[in-house]
């Protein structure tokens, strides 16, 4: 048990290195960060609210944050400086109007 | 007494109605609006998206349009927030309204092929809706028609002697494989391949879910098309699921808690071209 959880915070540091979008489940709660060092604002949209804008919180220089329920998936994406930012992510879709949406699945 | 309640009911949307869209909406508008209400949409979606569209400069025609696509999914026992959402997708990423009523009747005619799929391995409709919604997003990820039916018709023929449980089973897990495979990237023939070709090896659900499994933990470290091949020639050779794929490095547990998505992403749509 302990080996794996030393394992998963190892693979954790390592995909996480130089990754400009992540995230990390936090009990119930999943925390979103994008690292955009030039943006003034970020919001994030999602398919759990019917894509209402929430405004990420900025960590750092670079970071942004914002957290969300974990319990189902969602697709989401960002405003960046009032403009679509989609960024890289594991499992993707469509978005029926010429660009993608991101996906987070629960356990994945 | 059951026109009794219906007045007092068509009041009460009436006075919701007008009092949130009053100075927006025509005439003609308010009653389509009460209209999806009465057909058991539920109120406050069906007043903040008619409210959105008209801020987002939908004219009242397309505002109209957009209100039947809705209205018609619900005729057809089709879930309404896919397409509900579809829209308010549309508007948050300032998409002209035109392009919004044909996205949303596009996800609607998703839904009405994944339905009727379905219903081609069940008359029960919870049933119905739930493999109906698995294919749907099947199809969203990015599988074209061709593969959906390509596995349709495998699994006719895996399931002639099965129950309608296993029957079920099967078709759950050989769809939701299907969906995060083309969520990965996967193309729609390559996923249709090896969905087929485990069928056709006679794959249980089981076996069909932990393919999946292996498959979504091995793809964090192994080239995509590179893990689709290994896994295809395993099967093809009939080695047992857990010794399956690329001999990459993969995850100690494969239960997530946390993940990233490298890279430096990509700017969609900039938050010009309203209508």
């Amino acid at each position: 048990m302990k080996k794996y959880f030393l394992l998963s915070i190892l693979a954790f540091s390592v995909f996480t290195g130089c990754a400009h979008h992540y995230y990390r489940v936090k009990g119930v709660a999943v925390e979103l960060y994008l690292k955009r060092p030039d943006a003034i604002t970020v919001a994030f949209a999602s398919s759990l609210d019917g894509y209402q804008l929430h405004q990420a919180e900025k960590r750092d220089s670079s970071t942004w944050k914002v957290t969300v329920p974990a319990y189902r998936e969602f697709t989401y994406f960002y405003i960046v400086d009032g403009v679509l930012f989609v960024p890289t992510c594991k499992f993707k879709e469509k978005d029926d109007f010429g660009t993608i949406n991101c996906i987070y699945i629960p356990g994945l | 007494m059951v026109c009794a309640i219906l007045c007092c009911a068509s009041f009460a949307f009436g006075d919701e109605v007008e009092e949130s869209l009053s100075t927006l909406a025509t005439e003609q508008l308010k009653a389509s609006t009460r209209e999806m209400i009465q057909s058991g949409i539920d109120t406050n979606n069906v007043i903040r998206m008619t409210k959105l569209m008209l801020q987002n400069q939908f004219s009242m025609e397309q505002a109209l349009r957009g209100q039947k696509v809705i209205m018609n999914a619900q005729k057809e026992d089709l879930p309404v927030e896919p397409i509900m959402n579809k829209a308010y997708e549309g508007m948050v990423k300032q998409v002209q309204a035109k392009n919004i009523v044909q996205a949303m009747e596009q996800v609607r005619a998703r839904y009405v092929f994944a339905h009727e799929q379905a219903r081609a391995l069940t008359k029960e409709r919870s049933q119905t809706r739930a493999i109906g919604n698995t294919i749907a997003k099947t199809f969203t990820a990015g599988m074209d028609q061709k593969g959906i039916q390509g596995i349709m018709d495998r699994l006719r023929e895996r399931t002639q002697q099965m129950t309608q449980s296993q029957t079920m089973e099967l078709a759950k897990e050989s769809f939701k494989t299907a969906r995060d495979m083309a969520r990965l990237g996967l193309s729609s023939k390559t996923t249709t391949n090896l969905v087929c070709l485990a069928l056709q090896k006679g794959y249980t659900a089981r076996k069909m879910e932990n393919m999946r499994n292996s498959f979504m933990t091995q793809s964090l470290s192994s080239p995509l098309t590179h893990l689709a091949n290994s896994y295809s020639n395993a099967i093809k050779g009939g080695k047992s699921v857990n010794r399956l794929g690329y001999s990459g490095r993969s995850r100690p547990d494969g239960s997530g808690g946390s993940g990233r998505s490298d890279g430096s992403g990509g700017s969609g749509r900039s938050g010009g071209g309203k209508k």
